[in-house]
């Protein structure tokens, strides 16, 4: 008799405090009815377990009396919840490696790999902000499950509206795009701390430095981001790569292109105007100089942009020739091939 | 060996399909047999009597789910020395049991007729 009040004591345990009373009453008394026995009265034990073992265990037989959906995120919901974890997850880890990467990169006391303590503090850090992520995308996926919130059940579902099947080749890379847009974002917001502290950015040896040359193009920088995020926003939402999206990202490229090209080309010519030509030298002019001067960290700096600006010219022009040849071979092969899935076969 | 296992696997997805068959048809069987108000376990003899194994497991919570639904009423009686709760259909849960019974009939008979083209087939 023990064994089944402890058996109840358990199942309680499970059961919403309001009815638990209840149900585990009406338990105690279908399970003595089982044994055909009064309340009190002694029962062979082997009997008692067979039944608590038909019965199943204490937490399955409580589950079972919860009415309603009992879970966190139903299964509506659960899709959308998955998508949602993996972008909040991709774009939190891209912006913090980005932003350790930038950050280390002006101010190298700082980097993440300057002492075996602060490659432990990233990492912990990292580790924290990615937890904190998927703990509150779960959190606000379990307040819209409680208020019974459900995906894409506003509208009447319409077949016709189904996107088209997408063809091999025409998937779009989420990750990729997501990583370039983070990267947009984050040049964006670094352009205009820039512009808002007087142009600041690196702090070697304390010294403030300017880039005349970035500052003067400022608009242009500007609009060319903001469109570059537009678009691979659209692309996203989008979410396959036809001819025009093909032709259209080919043309925000090439817009880069010209950016790009007159970075390059203003930060040569303040170079030499500043009696700079190359990174080595400059770089020997600084081994001449142990305590460096205002003007030869300048320099420098202005070397690391112009290099920094060409491997990216170089980068976007065969990004941009290869979207380019890949759209000739588009349009060849899409112009005499016979549709790749058909009903009649 | 190999026999042996697949007769184990096969026996394991037997239970788990007639228990999901069971469990379609048990609350059209619990509506059919609660005229007279039963408390749980005589329910479950009831059934089992006519040849309807029932998991008690599933039938008690599945009563108390039909009372929520308003399928059922209840009420607890002191019998002897120990307090049972009594079920018994409501009138809205005549009206879904009719319609339901209608639905079973039409189901049985369409399946009657699908079956001996699968021992055919």
């Amino acid at each position: 008799m023990d064994l089944i009040e402890r058996y109840l004591y358990q199942v309680g345990r499970y059961l919403p405090l309001k009815k638990r009373e209840d149900i585990l009453t009406e338990l105690r008394s279908n399970l003595l009815d089982a044994l055909g026995v009064s309340e009190g009265e002694e029962v062979d034990e082997e009997r008692v377990v067979a039944l608590l073992e038909e019965f199943g265990p204490p937490q399955k037989v409580a589950a079972s009396y919860h009415t309603g959906m009992n879970c966190l995120i139903g299964p509506e919901l659960f899709p959308l919840f998955r998508m949602v974890t993996g972008i909040a997850l991709i774009a939190v880890f891209g912006a913090l490696v980005l932003a350790l990467a930038v950050g280390a990169v002006f101010d190298p006391e700082i980097a993440p790999w300057s002492s075996p303590q602060t490659i432990l503090e990233t990492l912990s850090g990292m580790w924290n902000a990615l937890i904190s992520t998927f703990g509150m995308v779960v959190l606000v996926f379990t307040i819209l499950q409680y208020f019974g919130v459900r995906a894409e059940q506003a509208e009447k579902w319409q077949p016709r509206r189904l996107p088209p099947v997408t063809r091999s080749g025409e998937q779009v890379n989420r990750l990729g795009i997501g990583i370039e847009v983070a990267l947009d974002i984050l040049l964006l917001v670094l352009l205009w701390i820039f512009v808002d502290k007087g142009g600041v950015l690196a702090r070697l040896d304390h010294v403030v430095i300017t880039n005349q040359v970035i500052q003067a193009y400022v608009p242009l920088i500007s609009v060319v981001l903001v469109v570059s995020i537009l678009f691979h926003a659209f692309t996203l939402y989008y979410a396959r790569w036809t001819p025009v999206m093909r032709l259209l990202k080919v043309g925000v490229s090439l817009v880069s292109i010209y950016t790009l090209y007159v970075l390059v080309s203003g930060h040569i010519a303040w170079l030499s105007a500043h009696g700079s030509s190359s990174f080595l030298t400059t770089l020997e002019s600084l081994e001449l100089l142990p305590q460096a001067s205002e003007t030869i960290v300048q320099n420098v700096t202005m070397q690391a942009f112009r290099l920094g600006f060409t491997i990216a010219l170089v980068v976007e022009s065969i990004e941009t020739a290869v979207e380019i040849v890949r759209l000739g071979f588009q349009a060849v092969t899409r112009s005499g091939a016979s549709p790749a899935i058909g009903l009649e076969g | 060996m190999q026999s042996m296992i697949n007769e184990k696997l096969m026996d394991e997805w037997h239970q788990k399909l007639t228990q999901e068959l069971r469990r379609g048809v048990l609350v059209l069987a619990a509506l059919s047999q609660l005229d007279d108000a039963q408390y749980g376990y005589d329910l479950m003899r009831t059934l089992n009597d006519r040849g309807l194994e029932v998991d008690q497991g599933t039938l008690y919570p599945l009563l108390r789910r039909l009372e929520e639904q308003g399928f059922l009423e209840s009420e607890w009686r002191i019998e002897g020395s120990r307090p049972r709760r009594y079920y018994r259909i409501s009138p809205l849960g005549r009206q879904v049991y009719h319609r339901l019974a209608e639905d079973w009939r039409e189901l049985t008979r369409v399946m009657n007729g699908l079956l001996p083209e699968l021992g055919a087939g």
